[in-house]
């Protein structure tokens, strides 16, 4: 990981080892896993909620989404190309597996509860797409980095 | 006074610290009657259940600190507060020893360190 000051680093690089050590960790199968991540300058009061964010949504597909142990987790970071957001960043994690099992989207874990206070202490939201495995968007204000 | 008629309130801006301190306080028996990430909210939660004592972050979100929030909180309110800091910096300990701190705490705090402290300043 470079950076040109110590207020801020590649988010991108960052994402990419953080989500290689996840999968190696916590998947027992053949999990296959795949970054698209836009170089982006953010600093530490970003990147640790942000990192944590997307450690519980792998953690969440790598327990729940596989029973057969195989699938693809997809990751990505984007600038959203809506004129009208302001710079907004689009984070998703994606998962090819079975969806959400009924009832643990109605927020009763505390992993759901971390990335719900998480989100809301970066300003931003969320939303979950179940229809093809599990798909999240978090929706991060531009990051204005010292 | 017992434990169960101690009331505070946290103001902390990352979410974790925040519910860790509001653990160890439910594992003490106290009553966490609010949280807030700004100074802003903290002031208003705190004219609005009036906490025996507040644990007070110095760096906010927003433009006023901690420091501001409890000059307003003991002027307004009353509540004792003490202050949980993550900086050692000469800076910031000058500006929480201009205010009214019952007692400073430095990050991390261990639940035996904020027990003795609250246990001091919240009797």
């Amino acid at each position: 990981m470079t950076s040109r000051d110590l207020q801020t680093f590649d988010f991108a690089p960052f994402l990419e080892e953080l989500s290689e050590n996840l999968i190696a960790a916590g998947a027992s199968g053949a999990i296959e896993l795949e970054v698209h991540a836009c170089s982006l300058a953010i600093d530490l009061d970003h990147a640790v909620p942000m990192g944590l964010i997307v450690t519980e949504l792998v953690t969440n597909s790598l327990k729940h989404a596989f029973p057969n142990g195989a699938g693809k987790v997809r990751i990505s970071v984007e600038h959203s190309d809506d004129a009208t957001s302001d710079g907004e960043i689009i984070v998703t994690v994606a998962d090819n597996g079975i969806g959400q099992i009924e009832g643990t989207t109605a927020g009763t874990g505390i992993g759901k509860r971390i990335i719900e206070g998480l989100l809301r202490q970066l300003r931003g939201r969320m939303e979950v797409d179940e229809t093809q495995g599990t798909t999240t968007r978090l929706f991060l204000p531009q990051l204005r980095t010292a | 006074m017992t434990d169960s008629k101690r009331t505070a309130l946290i103001v902390e801006d990352e979410f974790l610290i925040a519910e860790g301190l509001r653990v160890q306080l439910d594992m003490m028996g106290i009553d966490v009657c609010g949280m807030a990430a700004t100074a802003e909210d903290a002031i208003e939660l705190a004219k609005q259940h009036n906490p025996t004592f507040v644990l007070m972050d110095v760096r906010l979100k927003g433009t006023r600190d901690g420091v501001d929030a409890a000059l307003d909180i003991h002027e307004q309110v009353g509540s004792r507060v003490i202050f949980v800091t993550g900086s050692r910096e000469p800076e910031t300990i000058d500006r929480i020893g201009k205010d009214h701190a019952a007692a400073t705490l430095f990050k991390p705090v261990t639940s035996l360190m904020l027990k003795k402290t609250i246990d001091a300043v919240a009797n």
